[in-house]
């Protein structure tokens, strides 16, 4: 394998130190465990890195070295424990009375629909998303960020894509399927 | 008689959505995010990032963690409370990304049984794994993991993934993960790459934590349900 060289080192080598200096570990020994992780999805936590370039480019039957990225600290909050959570849906805008009405649909205990004010104060952020029809979730509760627990409120507005094309044309294929019954007759005819 | 009395407390611990492709982990920086409207531009701007390099992205923000390397990207969250942002946020990176190839994906969940005595942890040991075949093999046999495959109740290709481990720090404590894992362009449904990360996310990542949930339940409810376990000689 034909490779160029900066002093003593080559190419590989000094690439290798680069990543070895950024990552953490350098680990030579080809691992078990690398090779099943590579085709699994189930962890969040990896330590496997570019093993598939690493084999191709440098050598075809086994890994050079195995990337291990540095462990990588949990989100702040551990835990959120729901006394009442809401999913809301903006109804109407004030922007001079800096509020914002909103249907309130009772995902933690069920009860029934309601509707709500808000000041759009409130929202600082997410305030571009505040349009009608916008959905959010509003989560009373306990936080537990690290071993701190909190008590809050959060408004937190939904940043929900564009429908895929897929999910469009699902849609358009229930629309014709729907259309399709209503165009059959339901009565008997008068003739 | 029962083995456990006692419903052991379950809680989620973990929820994440990993995809298998092939990606360029330098542009996952949060201000990517907070520009594509992905994440708050404030989170953005207070994200804890470990790494932005061409082989390893990483950082946190007060709810999120994402990892991405060459060939696998990693959103997860461990508040339930934020599991639909979750999918808004991997749903909104691979319609933004959409040419990115991706050939597997997997919405995880974890959770967290923990007993209220130890000799109820041994006994979910026990009926998870019966001691009788290690007569005589080793002594004192314990589970240290297990992971049993399911068949996919949809028509997707790919399976299910259920894997239990005792949580080592404690004596009460199981992690029991479930890996609702895809396989995309293997099935006739057409879901491919991005667009197949994109459809399925929409189709049910709300049902598959519940799923996941569900079978965590059922599993621990056929532990309470049993007779006496097959403990070691």
């Amino acid at each position: 394998m034909a490779s160029g060289s900066i002093g003593s080192l080559s190419l590989i080598q000094v690439r290798l130190l680069e990543i070895d200096q950024i990552l953490g570990r350098f680990n030579p020994v080809p691992s078990f465990e690398a090779k099943e992780l590579a085709h699994d999805c189930s962890s969040a936590n990896v330590d496997v890195g570019n093993q598939t370039l690493q084999r191709n480019t440098f050598m075809p039957d086994e890994p050079l070295f195995i990337l291990d990225p540095p462990h990588q600290d949990p989100p702040l909050i551990a835990k959120f424990d729901i006394e009442q959570e809401f999913e809301g849906s903006v109804i109407a805008i004030d922007p001079d009375g800096e509020m914002f009405m909103a249907r309130l649909v009772d995902v933690s205990g069920g009860g029934p629909d309601e509707e709500a004010e808000f000041s759009l104060r409130e929202i600082t952020d997410d305030r571009h998303l505040v349009v009608p029809g916008a959905i959010f979730s509003w989560i009373i509760g306990l936080q537990w960020r690290k071993r701190q627990a909190v008590r809050v409120s959060e408004i937190r507005f939904r940043r929900l894509p564009p429908f895929s094309r897929e999910a469009i044309a699902r849609a358009e294929a229930r629309a014709h399927e729907l259309a399709k019954q209503d165009a059959a007759p339901k009565l008997p005819s008068a003739r | 008689m029962k083995v456990a009395s006692k419903k052991p407390e379950i809680r989620v611990e973990d929820l994440s959505i990993v995809t298998l492709g092939d990606f360029n982990p330098k542009i996952f920086h949060p201000m990517w995010f907070a520009k594509e409207d992905l994440l708050r531009e404030s989170e953005a701007d207070e994200a804890r990032i470990e790494v932005v390099h061409q082989d390893v992205a990483a950082f946190s923000t007060d709810w999120l963690t994402v990892q991405v390397l060459r060939d696998r990207f990693t959103a997860s969250v461990k508040a339930d409370a934020y599991s639909s942002h979750l999918s808004d946020l991997v749903r909104g990176t691979f319609q933004k990304l959409r040419h990115t190839p991706v050939r597997q994906m997997g919405m995880n969940v974890l959770r967290r049984v923990r007993f209220k005595t130890e000799e109820d942890w041994h006994a979910l040991g026990h009926f998870i794994l019966p001691k009788s075949p290690w007569d005589r093999v080793t002594s004192k046999p314990g589970l240290r993991s297990v992971h049993v495959q399911g068949q996919r109740s949809d028509d997707h290709a790919g399976y299910v993934l259920i894997i239990i481990e005792p949580d080592p720090k404690t004596k009460s404590d199981v992690l029991i993960r479930v890996n609702d894992h895809y396989e995309l362009g293997e099935s006739d449904q057409g879901l491919e790459g991005a667009d197949g990360v994109v459809a399925i996310i929409e189709r049910g990542h709300k049902e598959s934590v519940a799923r996941a949930s569900a079978t965590v339940d059922r599993l621990i409810m056929n532990f309470l349900n049993t007779k006496a376990p097959d403990k070691a000689k």
